[in-house]
């Protein structure tokens, strides 16, 4: 019995190729729509959920780099606040001061130690055209930092960073030595044991570390003497950290540094902490925004989806009444020959449900292709928000830019529930017209032509 | 006394169409024995078909009682219609009605599909009862590759399928050539003498009609008294023109009255 139902809905199925064409198209395009929506929403809350974890690693980090060094006051040249990174290293010219106040610092009340660093940037400026926007960035081929070779300030305060990977941390006074990033390590495929040119002079490579920020990469650890010397700026420092004796004195120092030195800026860690605030709302803001178009997009996916799954059941429900009518003669021969209601209803629904299955199958195979292209073009949105998220920051030290692109590749859960929604909107959309096929009168049927 | 197959007390039939009422049959008592071969005719719009559907379960009559092989199926819930279709009916058709898409023995053995034959005992019997109507070697052809009277054979066989009690056959010439209509007649005539199938079979055409034991008459509705003897039995040599009595295919005159017969 099951064998002749199957045998005669395939037979009827190749019999009416167009419309079965039809249908399969129609219900493709909508399953392969149905999978890769949901796809292309998922990278992006992925994306989103992946930007989020870094935000607050990046935060968390700041905030215990804070405690860590809340007994640290920075001295710079002029700038009301602590510099941040971005700023700093985009601007070549950073304004020195005179290292003879490091002494002047050192007799200070309340003061544990003092460290002098130099840092600049090399590198050129570069313009980028894309599709939407022309961005001028520094292409910043390494950061030279100068800082006093000094193993027990090392200990206490880290004045080297921590993940080395190759070779060792310069010792005391090797003054030839330089610990480099993978950034510097890579572009100029050097590592420990080999020389490196820097602004003129040799320098041997002793280390390489690694960083999860992009520009401490970047960075050439060399002696603050050396470094003075090939910049010439013998005397010149750029930064001064001056350690407190405790908490208390922290305030006490920079108050007193700020009336001694009203040329300077002063920041303790309450500045930092404002820069670390003032950062997390910004992180805050991008997530929020984010968060605001991933549920728009979400609702216009439903939509979307919604539209094309009715779209899609009426035309199989249309056409199965079409197939029905246009056979009411074959279903008075059935019963005539004494086929039950329900044999007639069996083989109407098994046919919808094997076109469907067809379709959703060609919907599947469309869909886990194209549904990168599928996603992005039913929904425009998505595309500029990988945009946004690519194009916010525009250049390499955005913390964004590292991220692995955005594509949307459906897995195997949605590719079978895909076909199943189709097998049963095709199930659903033969039922009625089947119903109303099983409960004609023979009498009628057969007069039917 | 041979026993009725078929028996039809006061049949009525009335039709509403637009708030007028049609009677197309009044009064039908019809019987037909086992083994019989009766053809009914009328002209068009006289019930014919009517007739033949209640015959056959395809329809119900608004009163009165049908009684096939003993049970009064009037009375029985549209459920057990399809078993009685399907077991105790064979229907041929004016248009064949063969299913397009099933080959010649496909759509003899559909009404076997849901019975407790075996796929094979399905396909051998299949087999048979094409070669019965003469068609062995056509099992895969197409309705489409096959002649009118060759598609009309295989309705017949597939009539024939499930061994039923009675074969309904209405029109079943007309849409064939004369002489495609006579080998068809004369195929039924056979099965009925061969293999004793009883058949009831509606026809406008009085010369297909004579091929038959017994013409009955069917006028707006109503069956009319007369009835007339047809030649089936007699071209067989086994009945006597001039008496209707029985006779034996060897026999040189009529047991009965005498006559002498054509041999």
């Amino acid at each position: 019995m099951r064998l002749g139902v199957l045998t005669r809905a395939f037979r009827n199925i190749s019999r009416r190729k167009v419309r079965v064409l039809l249908v399969v198209i129609a219900l493709g395009f909508s399953i392969a729509v149905l999978i890769s929506v949901p796809a292309g929403i998922k990278a992006n809350q992925d994306i989103t959920q992946a930007l989020t974890e870094k935000y607050q690693k990046d935060l968390t980090r700041l905030m215990e780099q804070i405690n860590r060094t809340a007994l640290q006051i920075y001295v710079t040249a002029g700038m009301p606040s602590t510099p941040n990174n971005q700023q700093l290293y985009q601007t070549f010219q950073i304004p020195l001061i005179n290292e003879s106040i490091v002494d002047e610092i050192r007799t200070l009340d309340g003061v544990q130690d003092v460290v002098p660093f130099l840092m600049k940037a090399f590198g050129e400026k570069k313009t980028e055209q894309t599709a939407t926007s022309i961005y001028t960035y520094m292409d910043i081929y390494y950061v030279i930092r100068g800082v006093p070779f000094n193993s027990t300030l090392d200990d206490l305060y880290f004045l080297f960073p921590c993940d080395i990977i190759e070779g060792r941390k310069p010792y005391d006074g090797e003054s030839d030595a330089i610990l480099i990033g993978l950034n510097v390590s890579r572009r100029f495929n050097v590592g420990a044991g080999d020389t490196l040119n820097i602004n003129g002079t040799d320098f041997r490579v002793v280390g390489v570390f690694r960083s999860s920020i992009d520009l401490e990469e970047k960075m050439v650890y060399m002696d603050l003497r050396e470094a003075q010397k090939i910049l010439n700026a013998e005397g010149k420092v750029e930064q001064i950290m001056v350690v407190a004796k405790d908490l208390p004195s922290v305030d006490k120092v920079a108050n007193e540094l700020k009336a001694k030195y009203p040329d300077l800026a002063v920041s303790t860690y309450h500045e930092q902490q404002h820069t670390a605030e003032s950062m997390q709302r910004q992180y805050e803001e991008m997530l929020e925004r984010l968060s605001v178009r991933l549920g728009q997009i979400q609702v216009t996916a439903n939509q979307v989806t919604l539209i094309s799954l009715i779209a899609t059941g009426s035309m199989v429900l249309f056409t199965m009444f079409y197939t029905v009518r246009e056979r009411t003669k074959e279903i008075g021969i059935m019963k005539a020959l004494g086929f039950t209601n329900w044999n007639v209803m069996t083989q109407f629904v098994l046919e919808g449900a094997i076109i469907s299955l067809i379709g959703g199958i060609v919907g599947a195979a469309i869909g886990s292709v194209g549904a990168p292209m599928l996603a992005t073009l039913v929904l425009p949105q998505l595309r500029s928000n990988l945009e946004m998220l690519s194009s916010h920051g525009g250049h390499s030290s955005a913390p964004w830019a590292s991220e692995p692109s955005v594509v949307a590749s459906p897995d195997m859960q949605l590719i079978l529930a895909g076909i199943g929604v189709a097998v049963l909107l095709g199930a659903l959309g033969s039922l009625y017209p089947a119903w109303r096929a099983s409960r004609t009168r023979p009498v009628e049927a057969l007069r039917h032509e | 006394m041979s026993e009725l197959i078929l028996k039809t007390e006061q049949l009525e039939k009335v039709y509403k169409i637009g708030g007028r009422r049609i009677r197309a049959l009044s009064g039908v008592n019809l019987q037909v024995e086992k083994g019989e071969f009766v053809s009914i005719m009328g002209p068009s719009g006289s019930g014919k078909t009517t007739l033949l559907n209640i015959l056959g379960c395809l329809d119900k009559p608004t009163r009165g009682k049908v009684i096939l092989d003993g049970v009064d199926v009037t009375k029985l819930p549209e459920k057990s219609l399809y078993e009685i279709r399907r077991h105790k009916i064979g229907f041929v058709f004016q248009t064949f009605n063969l299913l397009p898409y099933l080959n010649a023995i496909e759509n003899v053995e559909l009404p076997m599909e849901g019975t407790k034959k075996s796929r094979d005992e399905r396909r051998k019997r299949a087999r048979e009862l094409l070669e019965m109507v003469g068609l062995s070697g056509r099992e895969d052809h197409m309705p489409h590759q096959l002649s009118a009277g060759e598609q009309q054979r295989v309705a017949i066989a597939r009539a024939l399928a499930n061994n039923p009690a009675i074969i309904l056959a209405d029109e079943p010439t007309g849409n064939l050539d004369t002489k495609t209509s006579y080998q068809i007649v004369r195929l039924l005539g056979k099965l009925n003498i061969d293999q004793g199938t009883t058949i009831v079979m509606v026809t406008h055409d009085s010369h297909i009609a004579t091929l038959t034991d017994r013409m009955l008459f069917l006028h707006d509705g109503r069956l009319l008294k007369k009835e007339r003897k047809g030649t089936h039995l007699v071209e067989k040599g086994l009945m006597c023109p001039r008496c209707g009595g029985r006779t034996q295919p060897d026999d040189i005159r009529c047991p009965h009255c005498g006559k002498k017969l054509k041999k």
